[in-house]
């Protein structure tokens, strides 16, 4: 498992000198959270029962700004390379970077989806319980992105592909988590098992498309 | 295992739109130049032999075992510089090695600090972008140093190097054959001082 601390800790150094690249996904978030309500009635019980819904649906698409980051420049740079021919697990060092893009995509959303939670009329306990459901949607995300990324590693950069693979897997994460926000134990349980089953699956689906994908294209 | 066999092994590999054929036998102490034209598929051998690209026929066998089913084996006794640096331009040139080799499956061999003074990088604070080509790749050449591998595949390792550093690479290669290593080089130059080393030369007719 070291492995997986090395590589975390040199994303998050490598995100650190890049503050551009931490900074566009929360920002992007905000703005589209923001914007949604100035197409809504401006009566605080729509902007209430619209929030999770948009916030979560935000938080999606902010997730598909930070696929590029995720291996394209491993692989220019041949870093990539480098990585997959230290003899570690593939599928560890998956697991690194989906663990990087985790904190550096949900932490800054955590700060930021309280005051879009209050923007959008939303009580203290369904933010509270936002807060809560945040680690486990963005933690969907961050495998999602890291398996859609992977997948897409060996070809040309293409952020429509990217999105069209990421946001209908997206999907039940979205409708798991809104669910929860707005009460009841069996929407969170299911998003639970969701993060269980991608955590557990998309790490090795996406190392072997590392490693395929990576091949030189001939 | 027995320890008369061959490091690396080749057998009868085929890119079909390249080169068909090639087979040889890499032991302890022996280099190998892989030469041709631009476009001749050096690089693609290259790949093949590290397991980062399949071939369309053929085998490539680590001390008899196929590199796909030891892969973790081969991988930790082997390193590669490619033709890409795989340095990160925003990490110093001590950071990206302190990271390739604490990653190294392989035994570490000499600290990172000595390993780039030893290949003649003397601003191992500045970040890698700030750098010239010559020295981002002695930064990739110091990790031949920096993690003990019976086996090296080096893709172009003289390009952009000046003759002082093509002289210390000449250096660092023959000490590793004299310590009983392997090399399997593309390159269109010859080291320094070069070791006895035999020659594949890729093209049409392979």
């Amino acid at each position: 498992m070291r492995c997986v601390w090395l590589v975390l800790r040199r994303d998050m150094l490598l995100l650190s000198r890049r503050p551009g690249d931490l900074l566009l996904p929360p920002v992007f978030f905000a703005v589209v959270a923001a914007v949604f309500p100035l197409a809504l009635a401006p009566s605080p019980e729509v902007l209430r029962s619209a929030a999770p819904g948009v916030i979560w649906s935000a938080a999606a698409l902010s997730s598909l700004l930070t696929q590029d980051f995720l291996f394209r420049g491993d692989r220019e740079d041949g870093a990539l390379e480098q990585m997959l021919l230290s003899g570690r697990s593939a599928a560890l060092l998956v697991l690194a970077k989906a663990a990087a893009h985790w904190l550096a995509f949900g932490a800054p959303l955590a700060v930021v989806s309280p005051l879009l939670g209050l923007w959008l009329a939303m009580d203290g306990g369904e933010i509270a319980r936002m807060l809560w459901i945040l680690p486990l949607c963005a933690g969907v995300f961050s495998m999602l992105s890291v398996f859609a990324a992977a997948l897409l590693v060996g070809g040309r950069p293409n952020h429509f592909l990217g999105a069209l693979i990421t946001l209908p897997l997206c999907a039940p994460a979205v409708i798991f988590a809104a669910a929860a926000v707005r009460g009841g134990t069996a929407p969170l349980l299911l998003l639970a098992a969701l993060f269980a089953g991608t955590a557990t699956v998309l790490p090795w689906a996406a190392a072997g498309a590392l490693q395929t994908g990576g091949e030189k294209q001939r | 295992m027995r320890d008369d066999a061959p490091l690396l092994e080749a057998k009868n590999l085929c890119l079909a739109r390249l080169w068909g054929g090639v087979s040889f036998a890499l032991r302890g102490g022996e280099m190998l130049l892989i030469t041709g034209e631009n476009g001749a598929g050096k690089t693609s051998l290259v790949e093949i032999l590290c397991g980062l690209a399949e071939p369309d026929g053929g085998a490539v066998l680590w001390r008899r075992q196929n590199i796909r089913r030891a892969a973790e084996e081969y991988r930790a006794d082997l390193i590669y510089v490619g033709h890409k640096n795989g340095v990160k331009s925003e990490c110093t040139a001590l950071e990206n090695l302190s990271f390739a080799a604490a990653l190294h499956c392989g035994p570490a061999a000499l600290p990172p600090e000595s390993a780039l003074q030893k290949i003649g990088l003397a601003e191992i604070r500045k970040p890698c972008g700030q750098l010239s080509a010559g020295q981002n790749r002695r930064a990739a050449l110091a990790r031949l140093l920096a993690n003990r591998a019976r086996l090296w595949i080096l893709d172009e390792p003289l390009a952009a190097l000046d003759d002082s550093a093509r002289e210390i690479f000449g250096c660092i290669a023959a000490a590793h054959l004299a310590g009983g290593g392997g090399i399997a080089m593309a390159t269109h130059q010859t080291p320094e001082h070069p070791p006895a080393a035999h020659v594949l030369r890729l093209g049409r007719a392979n």
